[in-house]
């Protein structure tokens, strides 16, 4: 399939049709999918309306992509792709202290927005030790848990405003940099982009998040930042049994303390910090002091979680397996360099939303479950992030092995959580279509919502609920 | 007309007791206030029947009949305002007052599963047993919590600890406007109401935004909401005679009214409170409303507010604090305490009081007195002893009002008295949701802007200053509306009061000051949407493409044909020239497809 016209469609952007430098986007380096058509740089979100126009009028589809390689989800899986590829926009637009928000364009990577947020006293908000060359905005955009509950308040969060391009090539900005006025305008009142919702009665942000580029293709975010620590210590409490850490979760959650709140098993200890004979599982709680008395804000939280733990007849530990707090923070807030579940060919996960109660029961799925396939349990690793200031968990298992038996493995896993309940919120994977079993009038509703921005079906229509849609 | 077929059919679902056509009921429905605004007198359009549906099959089966007659209908859960019906007689009304249980509260989650008339003051009392409490929206806690986490915008006072109505709603039982019944969320998976989002986008996006569709867009019949931690006691002790109760604070719990030197102050102290997440309410009381709240009659108000002396209170912010434990309590006052002294702040009122409390005070009444000039004071000075003499002779002492703002703020319980007594009727403009310095922007503007109206004799004199603001999310966003008061039974100001929302809307266009809370309905985006991405395409294109009969009634949500018609008049008209009144009148005229409110057939 030619390309005929998308040269001149993006204006800065810069497009690329040889072979050997589009197998990171689809099939290629033993990964299963098609060769897009063409890989696009965008710089600019003309460029993006440029492309859009492009596509609708030579009925092709798109594929955005804003990180770096390797990509793990954003893969073209079918013929007649072209790749928006935006990890070139890497303006940092802002990072405003007083408002604890950063506008970025969505190539910025972590470690990149990190260092402009130090500079004015802010951190964002990370998920568990992302790889590096992770986009920010991506990652929010799929609604990837970060560690810090309390600081959640929507599921959607941290993500607030959004400029947007719909499949109908229509730019659109949403929450209140809607307008009225330009950015620059809105800043002059000592506005900052920090609502997400709207404008009126719709909420496109939510539309467009989770929908893993189906409902339109976003250039730059607003995002809610966090003050940075001026004193940051970490709490560790190493157990056999799930159960008390999860009654240390709940209290914890319910007086809104602490920073950083998971739970994660020995293997993922051991990914993470290299170092073996980790305990069975680990609660890892931050508490923090900000730029109001930290020293005293860290003491009364830490005697109160302490208090919280200790009424579980259970104790903080100094050190688990010789790692101290200091780096065990450093390694679940860092970005990871080599990834510390390996590349996408060493393993394959699986994740679903429960609450904490119920976690015990999705544990037991697994052990089952690897019994049951045969398949050894100690190269599962689990995760449980609560967020939502404490009311959902985000439960992930990693398997790691050569990617073909994790695929079974997380395939398998996947039907038994299904069959307890697991809430499959964010579908991806070789599981994704198991969050739409048996939810015909669901699927067909996000279709119609779909073909209301994406007339055409321009904006990666194989994925999700619109798998078979065009 | 309603056919008595149709009539008979709709007994047959909810029951015969639980429909009627009897007029005299169908005119309490639509007997509200602004509807002078919007339809120029008390009554909306006199609804073709009212149903009282019990259940969720219920509605579907109304929905569905509905859409087989082209019926337009709407629901109300608790129908606190003129956007619960329609301006154009003939739509059916489903009031879902039977629809009242509190289906579940998970206390470990943090969350409730309620159904649409249970209200906040229901709600709160039971999670308050279990150490929770919700998030209750400035109506007031009779209003329904479901009505506003679906449908209607959120703000409350206590924002900055439980947010705000859209971005607590959890999952929800969705009858769509065709009668269709979708559970969004987790429901389906696993039976339990966690979130609303997903699987992949969410839907929440869809329903509502800022604002919400108003009744427009099919029938919510359950939802769950997020409760937060509660840290006082399983109830409220109460003490006092209604209407004036009095709530004792509890340990570890504290309110303060304290007073700044001037805006930019106040700034800085809501930006540093909120990221200091020590707060449990941060609010700022307009002078004006408050003394109606303090007083029992608008004579009592009159005589005090008369000498000019309080509505210099402007400069004020209260705070309520909550903690766990006495030593959270001490960090959290500790810290206030440096706040208030980084900010120039005075405590003018406060629950725990001691010899600096009173220094401050001394301080904050000087600052009033030199606000206000000592001829206001002097006029002033007679009649508030004279009222404090009256408090004093009743057992009310100083520290009962700290009492009294306590209670108010937490169980939201004076809204009715603080905005309907002083004038009748009130309207509220700006108020978009921002950050704090802007909301603090649009409070001076809304000042200016509402002085000349009063000047013009239309609105109430309620000092011309009257932001009602509050951070969300510890102060993550915020907003503060402009409250104006207006006398609804006398024509000339309902007529004028119009032209002061007009320039509210205009000059939050003009100068960049976030879109008002005003932005549903037509007419006002016909005002917004040009200047706002031309959102409304999106609006439109969202209520055609689930709802293409336009049945769900939908004046305070979306009519495209109303809206773009309205846009190219302002455009041709020269917009700027154009009163909003000018605008209804066309949004009236305009031919509107079947089903719209123009399109309606007269009764
Ligand atoms: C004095 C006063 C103060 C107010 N202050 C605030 C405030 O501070 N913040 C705020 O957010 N709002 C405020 N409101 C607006 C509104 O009343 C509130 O949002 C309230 O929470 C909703 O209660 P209600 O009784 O008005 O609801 P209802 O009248 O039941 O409904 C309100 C709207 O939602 C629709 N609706 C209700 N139930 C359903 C349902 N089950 N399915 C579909 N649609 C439904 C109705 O059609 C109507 O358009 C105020 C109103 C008044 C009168």
């Amino acid at each position: 399939m030619g390309v005929e016209g998308l040269s001149e469609a993006v204006s800065s952007g810069s497009v690329v049709t040889q072979k050997e430098l589009m197998e990171d986007y689809g099939a290629g380096n033993g990964r299963k999918g098609a060769l897009p058509a063409a890989v696009v740089f965008c710089e600019t979100a003309d460029d993006v309306v440029g492309l859009t126009k492009w596509a609708r009028e030579n009925g092709r589809k798109i594929l955005p992509v804003s990180s770096a390689p390797p990509h793990e989800s954003a893969v073209v899986q079918k013929e007649g792709y072209v790749v928006c590829d935006l990890s070139r926009m890497k303006r940092i637009v802002r990072a405003d202290r007083r408002n604890r928000v950063a506008l970025a364009e969505v190539g910025v990577t972590f470690e990149e927005l990190d260092g402009a947020l130090e500079r004015v006293g802010l951190r964002a908000m990370t998920p568990l030790a992302p790889r590096t060359g992770k986009s920010v905005v991506a990652s929010y955009l799929d609604r990837t848990p970060t560690l810090v509950p309390r600081a959640q308040w929507d599921l959607s969060d941290p993500l607030l405003c959004t400029e947007v391009i719909m499949g109908s090539g229509k730019l659109f900005r949403t929450g209140c940099s809607s307008g009225p006025g330009t950015l620059e305008e809105q800043w002059a009142t000592g506005q900052a982009q920090k609502n997400p919702m709207g404008p009126s009665a719709f909420d496109f942000f939510r539309i467009v998040q989770g929908s893993r580029g189906s409902m339109g293709i976003v250039t730059w975010a607003s995002m809610k930042c966090e003050l940075r620590p001026r004193v940051h210590e970490l709490l560790m409490l190493p157990s056999d049994d799930l159960a008390p850490l999860i009654r240390i979760v709940y209290g914890i959650a319910h007086a809104r303390w602490g920073e950083e709140c998971l739970i994660l098993d020995s293997n993922n200890l051991t990914r993470l910090t290299g170092v073996p004979g980790m305990p069975a599982f680990a609660l890892l709680v931050g508490v923090a002091g900000f730029d109001y008395r930290p020293e005293q804000r860290v003491s009364y939280q830490k005697r109160g979680i302490e208090g919280i733990i200790s009424s579980e007849g259970a104790r903080v530990s100094r050190s688990i397996a010789g790692v101290g707090g200091r780096r065990m923070l450093q390694v679940i807030t860092s970005p990871s360099d080599p990834y510390w579940k390996g590349s996408p060919a060493e393993h394959a996960d699986v994740y679903f939303l429960t609450t904490m109660n119920r976690a015990p029961d999705f544990v037991s799925v697994i052990d089952e479950t690897c019994k049951k396939e045969k398949f050894d349990r100690a190269q599962v690793g689990l995760y449980l992030q609560p967020q939502l200031g404490g009311r959902v968990t985000h439960f992930e298992a990693t398997v790691f092995a050569p990617r073909e038996e994790a695929d079974r493995m997380t395939r398998a896993l996947a039907e038994a959580a299904a069959a307890k309940g697991a809430y499959f919120s964010r579908p991806a994977g070789n599981w994704d279509d198991l969050a739409y079993r048996d939810k015909p009038l669901l699927v067909e509703t996000f279709r119609r919502t779909k073909k209301i921005f994406d007339p055409d079906g321009v904006m990666n229509p194989d994925v999700l609920f619109c798998k078979e849609v065009v | 007309m309603l056919s008595d077929d149709v009539f008979l059919e709709l007994q047959g679902i909810v029951g015969a007791d639980n429909a009627t056509r009897e007029p005299a009921i169908l005119d309490t429905y639509a007997f509200q206030y602004i509807a002078e605004l919007i339809v120029g007198d008390n009554y909306m359009g006199r609804p073709c029947a009212v149903v009282m549906p019990g259940g969720t099959e219920e509605v579907q089966a109304i929905v569905r009949l509905c859409n087989r007659e082209s019926i337009p209908y709407k629901a109300i859960s608790t129908g606190w305002g003129a956007y619960g019906g329609s301006p154009a007689p003939g739509m059916l009304q489903l009031d879902l007052r039977r629809m009242n249980r509190i289906l579940q509260i998970d206390a470990d989650n943090m969350y409730a599963v309620v159904e649409p008339y249970v209200v906040g003051a229901t709600l709160q009392a039971e999670a308050m047993g279990l150490g929770l409490n919700c998030h209750i929206a400035g109506s007031g806690a009779n209003t329904s919590l479901l009505a506003s986490a679906t449908s209607v915008m959120g703000q409350g006072a206590t924002g900055v600890f439980t947010g705000f109505s859209n971005r607590n709603l959890l999952g929800f039982e969705w009858v769509m406007p065709d009668g269709e019944l979708l559970r969004v969320g987790c429901l389906q998976d696993s039976g339990e109401w966690f979130t609303g989002d997903g699987p992949g986008p969410s839907l929440r996006g869809v329903i509502r935004g800022f604002a919400g569709a108003f009744g427009g867009f099919g029938v919510f019949t359950k939802c769950a909401v997020k409760l937060y931690p509660w840290y006082g006691p399983r109830a409220l002790e109460l003490t006092g005679v209604s209407p004036d109760y009095e709530a004792t604070v509890p340990e570890n719990h504290a309110v303060y009214l304290i007073s700044f030197r001037g805006w930019q102050d106040m700034k800085d102290f809501g930006n540093m409170v909120g990221e200091a997440e020590i707060a449990f309410a941060l609010i700022h009381t307009p002078a004006a409303p408050a003394v109606v709240g303090v007083t029992r009659s608008n004579k009592e108000f009159h005589d005090l507010w008369k000498s000019g002396l309080f509505e210099h209170m402007k400069y004020s912010l209260e705070v309520v604090l909550t903690a766990g434990n006495a030593e959270e309590f001490t960090y959290q006052r500790d810290v206030l305490e440096d706040v208030i002294k980084w900010t120039g702040g005075k405590v003018a009122l406060c629950s725990i009081t001691g010899p600096r409390y009173y220094m401050d005070l001394a301080v904050a009444l000087s600052r009033l007195v030199r606000q206000a000039g000592i001829k206001k004071t002097l006029r002033g000075t007679p009649a508030l002893l004279t009222y404090m003499a009256t408090e004093w002779r009743n057992g009310r002492t100083p520290a009962l009002f700290a009492k009294a703002l306590y209670l108010g703020l937490i169980k939201q319980c004076l809204q009715a008295r603080c905005v309907f007594r002083p004038g009748g009727s009130f309207w509220t403009s700006m108020g978009g949701l921002t950050s704090w310095d802007c909301c603090i922007e649009n409070a001076i503007e809304g000042e200016r802007i509402k002085r000349g109206w009063i000047e013009k004799g239309i609105l109430m004199d309620d000092g011309a200053e009257q932001g009602w603001g509050m951070l969300y999310e510890s102060g993550a966003y915020a907003h503060c509306e402009e409250v104006a008061f207006y006398d609804q039974s006398d024509p000339v100001c309902v007529e004028g009061s119009m032209g002061y929302v007009t320039d509210t809307v205009k000059a939050t266009i003009d100068k960049h000051l976030a879109m008002s809370l005003n932005a549903t309905g037509d007419p006002f985006h016909a005002w917004y949407s040009p200047h706002v991405m031309n959102y409304h395409h999106h609006v439109a294109g969202i209520k055609e493409e689930f709802d293409p009969a336009n049945l769900s009634e939908a004046s305070t949500y979306i009519n495209r044909g109303i809206t773009e018609t309205l846009i190219k008049l302002i455009e041709e008209g020269g917009g700027e020239n154009l009163d909003f009144k000018d605008i209804l009148t066309l949004a009236d005229n305009e031919e509107a497809p079947a089903g719209t409110d123009a399109g309606r057939p007269a009764e």
